[in-house]
């Protein structure tokens, strides 16, 4: 995926979002936003939102199928 | 069922199961692992004979009780107030006060022993949540008859904080501790980080994200902890019921395991709203349809 390709997504999620909050139709902003998608089989898409000083600065570790713990539901 | 940890354990890690999931440490030294693991052990008994729900003879299960209130143990005390402000910060989604539901339900046990049993009957009678009846004043809890306190939410989290931060001050290692969805970090990091594996169910969405020294993240589901159709371990307070499945997952950064865990439950219980208050978090959540929402900052 592109950079204007995933702008173009952000905005429209975006959009989507304050229309939901808006409307009270909160279904609006995910349906808009799976809408945009491509088929989904990994991760595709997030925001341009940054995090506050006060969070910790997470990274990427480049690879998807490793790790020393695994954080899922429990 | 709960997280199942399938990653290798290797000379610098120890994992057992409690808690109907899988506690897992891993240190920076591994001469230090069989130490740290006493450690974390004695932390997580004592935090279980203080506030299991499950147990009739846990503190917790004794203070809600007792009529008038009674006095509690600094560690119940703590656990109490961590509940309380969970709740507070999230304008009740995360309410102490739904243990009378979750166990009307048919989550009266632990996890491991209620999967596969018969769906609870479908009309229930349970007071209606609300956490600002419940008075910690000093170590005087107080709660209202007829309520059970469920610290589930919170207490793992923070006894995952505790627990690394008695191994770290105790014997001067780096270490991670993981409770099932719930991981705190204490002293170093390794060099790169702490490298976590995000995942929900097997064939969920997943990445691996490297955590700094001193983070911890947070994921909660609705889909683990499940034992009938439609019934998990979420519970919205203003319905009595558990939360609607928009998000399969979120998962939260935080500098302590507690904040992280707070947020990642209360973005389950508010749906589509859970976008907002997460927009500055570093967070991630899973649709029901396995599409995947970054914020504050997760990485691509």
């Amino acid at each position: 995926m592109d950079r204007d390709t995933g702008l173009r997504r952000s905005v429209a999620l975006t959009l989507a979002l304050i229309g939901a909050s808006i409307t009270g139709a909160t279904g609006v902003g995910i349906a808009a936003y799976a809408a945009s998608s491509q088929e989904a089989t990994d991760e595709q898409e997030t925001t341009d939102q940054g995090a506050t000083s006060d969070s910790p600065a997470i990274t990427d570790s480049g690879d998807s199928d490793s790790g020393q713990a695994t954080s899922g539901g429990s | 069922m709960p997280l199942v940890e399938s990653l290798p354990i290797t000379e610098n890690t120890a994992q057992w199961p409690v808690w109907g999931t899988t506690a897992r440490i891993v240190v920076t030294d591994p001469r230090r692992l069989a130490a740290a693991t006493v450690l974390v052990r004695h932390e997580l008994a004592a935090v279980d004979t203080a506030c299991s729900r499950f147990r009739p003879d846990s503190e917790l299960r004794r203070a809600c009780a007792t009529k008038g209130g009674m006095r509690v143990s600094p560690l119940l005390a703590d656990l109490v107030e961590a509940a309380l402000a969970a709740a507070e910060q999230t304008g009740g989604d995360v309410d102490p006060t739904v243990g009378g539901i979750l166990a009307g339900l048919g989550y009266d046990r632990d996890f491991a022993a209620i999967t596969g049993r018969p769906a609870a009957p479908a009309i229930r009678v349970f007071p209606v949540p609300d956490w600002r009846a419940v008075s910690l004043n000093g170590d005087r809890l107080t709660v209202p008859e007829g309520v059970l306190l469920d610290l589930g939410a919170t207490a793992k989290a923070a006894a995952a904080d505790r627990a690394a931060r008695t191994v770290t001050t105790r014997l001067g290692v780096g270490v991670l501790v993981a409770l099932g969805g719930d991981i705190a970090t204490a002293g170093d990091a390794p060099e790169g980080g702490w490298r976590v594996l995000v995942q929900d169910r097997p064939g969920d969405p997943k990445c691996t994200v490297r955590l700094p020294a001193g983070a911890a993240l947070a994921t909660s589901s609705t889909q683990s902890r499940r034992w009938s159709p439609g019934l998990h371990h979420i519970i919205d307070p203003r319905t009595g019921r558990p939360a609607p499945d928009v998000w399969r997952s979120a998962s939260v950064a935080a500098w302590s395991c507690l904040a992280a865990n707070t947020l990642s439950t209360a973005a389950l219980v508010r749906g589509h709203r859970a976008t907002a208050m997460l927009a500055t978090v570093p967070s991630r959540l899973v649709t029901a349809t396995g599409d995947v929402l970054r914020l504050g900052g997760w990485p691509a």
